[in-house]
């Protein structure tokens, strides 16, 4: 600062730039734009949610790879951004969808659990010391308003859609879910649509190894994260 | 002077004075007992291990000394599919402790990936009653379920964290009339069906003689794969 060369506003994440932004924040969320694509997709009455896996080497133990979480009995998300970040919000997920069970003896509405997890993200963005989540959470889930879907960026904040995607190749997979996506789908075509997504989006090939697929039906409102076999019935259907 | 303090020794106790009392044995035995039933409920529980199943019944009776305090009340709690759990003792301390096991049980399920094994519910019970050893939850718990671990296991888990694993148990006021009936009738390798006719006798006959259990029976029988049935049966 006093050694006459520019002042560095991304070095301490409390500064803001000259134009008034938070560089730490925005590099985080380059860090959720560079990570392995999810699709979550929502009719009136179903909610599907389709993440790609990345094998980075030949030897590894693809099934150790998570990338879909279950939060509570009707919520599930998936991850985008720095894998070990998102594990610590998944634990704080999982505890406050419990701990409102305790506290009001009802399953928490997604948009409670939501905000609660943007207010520690945002929490993370203005104290000292600390740097933000490197992670997005993209939530599904089904409670009194129906099937929901929910994303968290780093930033803080929260947003509710019909369909969305987010990772690398986002913008390919929003554009073309735009193009194809009817309200009036069955849970199967959802899923369908979903996995199509993530082919037109992403050069990799697509297997029932390098793609999960979970879902949450109105016959039970309960998260599902579908079997090997059950994705290869579907990705065999396209 | 020495007169008076001999004198004195005649005396009879006053009343009025704050110090001297006098104290019916009987009178402080009943009220103590009359305290400890107002905060207790008389209970029916048992559970026994059969063919790979395990049994749990309880009466619905909630009882305040000589009053029925509820004639619904749930003292059997399902906490996981393969799970489940019986409360006696003071029902908010119970109810309690049936809440913080469901959460923990489940968090637990989905952190691991895998139902909690039996074991290791009774294991956290024990540590969340042992941690209040000076002022113990009162309650008397039976904790049943079935892992592929584990096999069908039954726990009575005591107020202060003990476990103790058993293949019969009853739980609760009606312990003495429940315990004759399954010592009389058990049998290892029981048949399902076979092992839910001793628990249903076990606790009718505590209904029968006891004043604190009463008003129907519920029934849970736990099998493999997390495939539990509940049921109610009235009794006049």
């Amino acid at each position: 600062m006093f050694g006459g060369g520019k002042i560095q506003y991304d070095r301490a994440l409390t500064i803001f730039s000259p134009e008034g932004r938070l560089y730490q924040v925005e590099y985080a969320l380059e860090a959720v734009r560079r990570g392995t694509l999810i699709v979550g997709i929502k009719t009136e009455n179903d909610v599907c949610l389709a993440a790609q896996i990345k094998v980075a080497s030949t030897l590894m133990e693809i099934d150790s790879i998570d990338k879909l979480f279950k939060v509570d009995e009707h919520i599930g998300c998936a991850i985008s951004g720095l894998h070990a970040d998102s594990r610590v919000l998944i634990n704080y997920a999982r505890v406050q969808a419990q701990s409102y069970r305790l506290v009001y003896d009802e399953p928490v509405r997604l948009n409670m659990l939501v905000k609660s997890i943007a207010d520690l993200k945002q929490m993370y963005t203005q104290y000292g010391g600390i740097r933000p989540f490197g992670c997005s959470l993209f939530f599904i889930g089904y409670d009194s308003d129906g099937p929901q879907i929910y994303t968290t960026s780093p930033s803080g904040i929260y947003r509710s859609f019909k369909a969305f995607a987010l990772g690398s190749g986002e913008t390919t997979a929003r554009e073309f879910i735009e193009k194809e996506y009817n309200p009036t789908f069955s849970l199967k075509e959802i899923q369908l649509l979903a996995i199509r997504t993530i082919k037109e989006s992403v050069e990799d090939d697509i297997t029932a190894e390098t793609i999960k697929i979970s879902q949450i039906s109105s016959e039970d409102k309960r998260y599902k994260l579908l079997s090997k076999s059950e994705v290869e019935s579907l990705i065999a259907e396209l | 002077m020495r007169k008076e303090k001999f004198l004195n020794t005649f005396k009879l106790p006053s009343t009025r004075n704050p110090d001297i009392k006098i104290i019916d044995p009987m009178e402080k035995l009943q009220k103590k007992s009359v305290k400890q039933n107002i905060i207790k409920t008389g209970t029916t529980t048992v559970g026994l291990i059969c063919k790979d199943a395990v049994i749990l019944g309880t009466d619905r009776r909630a009882s305040m000394a000589y009053y029925v305090a509820s004639k619904t009340a749930k003292k059997l709690h399902k906490i996981q599919d393969h799970l489940f759990m019986t409360i006696a003792g003071t029902v908010a301390d119970a109810q309690y402790i049936v809440d913080i096991i469901k959460a923990e049980t489940t968090i637990y399920q989905l952190e691991k990936n895998k139902p909690i094994q039996v074991k290791s519910a009774a294991r956290i019970l024990s540590n969340i009653l042992y941690q209040k050893k000076m002022s113990p939850y009162e309650v008397g718990l039976i904790l049943g379920g079935i892992t592929e671990e584990e096999g069908p296991i039954l726990l009575d888990i005591g107020s202060y964290g003990s476990i103790l694993p058993e293949d019969y148990i009853a739980v609760g006021s009606g312990t003495p009339f429940a315990i004759g009936v399954l010592e009389a009738n058990y049998k290892k390798k029981l048949p399902p069906e076979e092992g839910k006719k001793i628990c249903i006798d076990a606790v009718k006959s505590s209904i029968i003689r006891d004043m604190a259990s009463g008003n129907g029976i519920d029934i849970a029988v736990i099998r493999k794969d997390g495939i539990s049935s509940e049921e109610f049966i009235p009794i006049s």
